[in-house]
């Protein structure tokens, strides 16, 4: 009893001191430069991009109105035309895949540094695995050209030891824009990846292999499920970057490879093409704006999940 | 005899899964330095239109 009524005066000044830290002039002060960056670098530009959208083209020259014709235009050229809802559908297949398949190969990846590298190299092994985002993305696209071409140097690797059959022809191909999109991914994927497997308790694992559970059935019954929130988050922004990126699709994948759905570009590689070609922005921002919107749809989605996955476990 | 059995083919079990663990590590950092190392290797050659998009990587031209 004498322990709760001493305990209670202290948690009540804490309380105190902190609502008085709260509404010091100084967190006030540190809050304004971040709250200013994101309204001047992202909302700003955003408000913009909505406003434009409502805009039209008069001779050549965009004039502030407000009209809904660049919303008919596209919602028209949705399935003909431009075909621009074909396009969402190829990014979004494109995406999903490169998700699906960035995940499936780091994941393992992850699992081998934090059981097998010892606990003072791992730092270094995680370092070492992200050094690639170091560079830039562009010299590695470029750097993937020279790999993948039609001469290039794994088919000159192919040739020379003799095995002509394996020769492939990647470039300008859908499977050449998930290379370069898992390259460009597999370090954001791994530290993600890492930070949910590495804070798995250990005391958990070694409790299944005493009791008997193969390596196996530990991961399947303990490390997976454990690692659930980890891998939704990571498939949620794999296809946030896959669904974005323009570099890899109209650099490695020639912006229109075939795939099921047809030779159909990226919606990414589209609005690219319509803001270079067109005369008419306003347009093409409400292209944009569909893209971020989808972006966040994405997002949500990938959160939503996420803390499902997180209460299930709790 | 079983628990030497048992313990016995766990012991292969963890060495299988530790080869396989260190030779997917191995994989994976080859597929991400090779770009890289791809860009290193060809600033020092001459002679080369790999530098063309799309054209890859080939023998030096004959004069």
């Amino acid at each position: 009893m004498s322990e709760a009524s001493a305990t209670v005066p202290d948690v009540e000044a804490e309380i105190r001191i902190h609502g008085r830290a709260n509404h010091s002039p100084l967190k006030a002060l540190t809050l304004v430069l971040p709250i200013g960056y994101s309204i001047a670098f992202f909302l700003a530009p955003l408000v913009f991009l909505i406003i434009l959208g409502f805009w039209t083209v008069e001779n050549f020259r965009v004039v502030p109105a407000f009209s809904l014709a660049n919303y008919v235009a596209i919602a028209n050229n949705m399935l003909s035309g431009s075909k621009y809802g074909l396009a969402i559908l190829q990014s979004a297949y494109v995406s999903v895949t490169t998700a699906a398949l960035v995940v499936a190969l780091c994941y393992p990846f992850v699992l081998a540094i934090v059981y097998l590298v010892p606990g003072r190299l791992q730092r270094l092994v995680l370092l070492l695995a992200i050094a690639p985002f170091w560079t830039s993305y562009i010299l590695r696209v470029f750097a993937w050209q020279i790999l993948l071409a039609k001469r290039g140097v794994f088919n000159t690797a192919m040739q020379a030891l003799g095995w002509d059959g394996f020769q492939q022809a990647l470039l300008n191909t859908q499977a050449a824009t998930r290379i370069g999109l898992i390259h460009y991914e597999a370090p954001v994927i791994i530290v993600i990846l890492y930070i949910t497997i590495a804070h798995i308790d250990p005391t958990l694992v070694e409790a299944a292999r005493e009791l008997g559970a193969s390596r196996w059935q530990t991961f399947r019954r303990v490390i997976l499920p454990l690692s659930k929130v980890g891998i939704i988050l990571a498939l949620s922004f794999a296809a946030i970057i896959s669904f974005g990126d323009v570099l890899s699709g109209t650099l490695l994948g020639g912006g229109a490879g075939p795939s099921l759905i047809g030779a159909v570009p990226l919606f990414s590689t589209m609005i690219m093409n319509d803001y270079a070609s067109s005369t008419n922005l306003p347009q093409t921002s409400v292209l944009a704006m569909i893209m971020v919107l989808i972006l966040v749809a994405i997002l949500l989605v990938g959160l939503k999940a996420a803390d499902r996955a997180q209460k299930q476990m709790t | 005899m079983s628990a030497v059995k048992h313990r016995s083919s766990r012991d292969a079990e963890g060495v299988f899964f530790a080869w396989g663990g260190w030779l997917y590590l191995l994989i994976g950092f080859v597929f991400l330095v090779l770009p890289i190392v791809t860009l290193l290797v060809f600033s020092f050659q001459r002679n080369q239109y790999a530098s063309i998009p799309g054209q890859g990587w080939s023998r030096p031209m004959s004069s």
